[in-house]
């Protein structure tokens, strides 16, 4: 290659290298800005009383997805008013919220958008989208750390249960009394006094259950056996069952005569007419008795006076 | 004399040396930049080419490898002790941020100043004690038009442009260890890479890195100039125009930060 081939060779790679990175650093820029170039986008203004460190560039969310980037925060009327670019339309409703929330522990804000209930009304156009105060996290954790500290200082001057734990020594009397009466409980449960004592430390109550238990075992191997009254009825053939059946049928058919007035005691239950005869005849005999009594000292009188004759 | 007069005699000496390579320097790189105008006449436009050729492509190489292991190296470390909270998904912000600001122009300089730079430094202080330069100045061609110019130009212009590449390979080299090492998917790593690097940190960057041009040509050159004593001055300039680059360039990278970020 000549020295003119060779130095339009050097020129082309030269050149070809700048090109491809100016291209690159064109791109670099284009993605850096995180301007969508091919897409819609859609702008939306927000009004805080702060913004607790917001900053252009910040992530919007919507349902917990990035849908767009602050792109200008400015102070205007003691407010500030947030632009935002999004990548798709929001539809607000009554209850809607915006808030500014901390991106992480180390810092960074995000924007978090809430649309409001379902069904709720939607918001009027031309409506001014106010967001709320953020919370201060650093803030928060000093009260958090502060009450702690109070907590802390009230429990060292004794204050309270936890400092009268720590502090006062009539909770630690009234512990060190209860520990000595457990002992004695225990002492007295370990000599076997007591019912408690007893139950733990004599067998006499353990073999009066298993002395129990053996009667109840025999007894029910008895009934298994059929044997007594109460295995026959359990185990025995229907005889007894017949017998037991025939008699309620018998006594039911009594009852029933006697129900419809038959026989001597139907009729003394259901003959009102046989009722006031007895009644009256009952009076007749207790008159008869009275008079018998009334008369037997006479009669005995008369008996021993003229008995000889 | 006693020993503190010539003491005070040596120390003066040094500082009104100091100065007078300072001026030197500084009048060498404005007669150089005055001569710009002429880069791409017809005759220097071979010499400026050839420039851009050795600083640009020639260099590729080195830089590349360079590149990419320092985004390896960034991506790894940061990653590691990001995995302990469970955030190595965030290496590809501090990755990129961290290219894009200080590490790109900064290790590119560094290859720059110790490769071209040392180069130049050489060829020129070759140049000085052989007498070419005296010849070409009793020719009445100024030195600084026909040496300093074209490479002024080549750094100037390639020290931006390979630092958008060592940003684009670093940034590369951080997706790869995030994938392969810290299981952090590419397009995670992208999306969290541009998330916080902004157009003014790359800016900010090229501007260093075109600034750092300016250094390693005027120190490199003024090196190769202020050769003496033959081969031996050869070496120590070439040492010295590195050693004097990379101190300027860590210097003037601080100042350039602190006057953009605070």
């Amino acid at each position: 290659m000549n020295k003119f081939g060779r130095e339009v060779s050097i020129e082309i790679l030269v050149g070809l290298f700048m090109f491809i990175v100016l291209i690159a650093l064109g791109i670099f820029t284009i993605v850096l800005s995180r301007e969508k170039m091919w897409s819609d986008s859609y702008q939306y203004e927000f009004v805080f009383t702060e913004v607790g460190g917001l900053r252009e560039g910040d992530a919007v969310y919507l349902r917990g997805m990035n849908v767009g980037r602050v792109k200008q925060t400015t102070l205007e009327d003691s407010r500030v008013h947030v632009y935002v670019t999004l990548d798709l339309p929001i539809n607000l409703r009554h209850g809607y919220k915006v808030d500014v929330v901390d991106a992480s522990m180390l810092g960074g804000k995000y924007l978090k958008v809430y649309e409001g209930p379902e069904g709720a009304p939607a918001l009027g156009e031309n409506v001014t989208i106010l967001g709320s105060k953020p919370v201060d996290m650093i803030q928060e954790l000093a009260q958090a750390v502060a009450g702690f500290q109070d907590m802390i200082d009230a429990v060292a001057e004794g204050e309270g249960t936890l400092g009268k734990l720590l502090k006062d020594e009539t909770m630690y009397n009234n512990m060190l009394e209860i520990s000595d009466d457990l002992k004695l409980v225990s002492d007295k449960v370990a000599k076997g006094e007591g019912t408690v004592g007893k139950l733990l430390m004599d067998d006499a109550v353990y073999n009066d259950a298993a002395s129990v238990m053996a009667n109840l075992r025999g007894v029910s191997d008895r009934l298994a056996s059929g044997e007594g009254t109460l295995g026959k009825l359990l185990y025995e053939d229907a005889t007894l069952y017949d017998n037991m059946d025939a008699t309620m049928v018998a006594v039911r058919d009594i009852a029933e005569t006697i129900n419809e007035g038959e026989g001597t005691i139907g009729k003394l239950v259901r003959d009102a007419k046989l009722y006031d005869e007895a009644a009256l005849l009952v009076e007749d005999v207790r008159a008869a008795v009275d008079d018998l009594r009334e008369a037997s000292p006479i009669t005995s009188f008369g008996s021993v006076m003229f008995g000889a004759f | 004399m006693s020993y503190p007069v010539r003491s005070a005699e040596r120390v003066g000496g040094q500082v009104i040396q100091l100065l007078h390579n300072t001026g030197h320097a500084m009048f060498m790189l404005l007669e150089a930049t005055w001569f710009i105008q002429f880069a791409f006449g017809k005759r220097s436009r071979h010499e400026t080419v050839t420039q851009l050729f050795v600083t640009g492509i020639k260099s590729l190489a080195v830089i590349s490898v360079v590149a990419m292991f320092t985004g390896m190296i960034l991506a790894l470390q940061t990653g590691l002790e990001l995995r302990r909270y469970g955030q190595e998904v965030y290496i590809g912000s501090a990755v990129a941020v961290s290219m894009i600001r200080e590490m790109g122009p900064f290790m590119t300089g560094l290859i720059i100043a110790a490769s071209v730079g040392s180069a130049i430094a050489a060829q020129l202080g070759t140049m000085t004690v052989s007498e070419e330069i005296a010849a070409l100045e009793v020719m009445s061609i100024n030195p600084n038009r026909f040496l300093v110019m074209p490479r002024l130009v080549a750094l100037t212009l390639m020290m931006p442009v390979l630092t958008v590449y060592t940003n684009i390979l670093g940034i590369m080299g951080g997706a790869i260890v995030g994938a392969t090492q810290l299981g952090v998917s590419v397009t995670s790593y992208m999306n969290n890479a541009t998330e916080f690097a902004t157009n003014k940190d790359l800016y900010v960057g090229l501007f260093k890195a075109f600034i750092f041009g300016i250094i390693i040509t005027t120190v490199s050159c003024h090196q190769g100039f202020m050769t003496r004593e033959g081969a031996v001055g050869v070496g120590k300039a070439t040492r010295r125009s590195v050693i004097i680059s990379f101190l300027v360039i860590l210097v003037v990278g601080y100042m350039v930060t602190r006057m953009f970020y605070i």
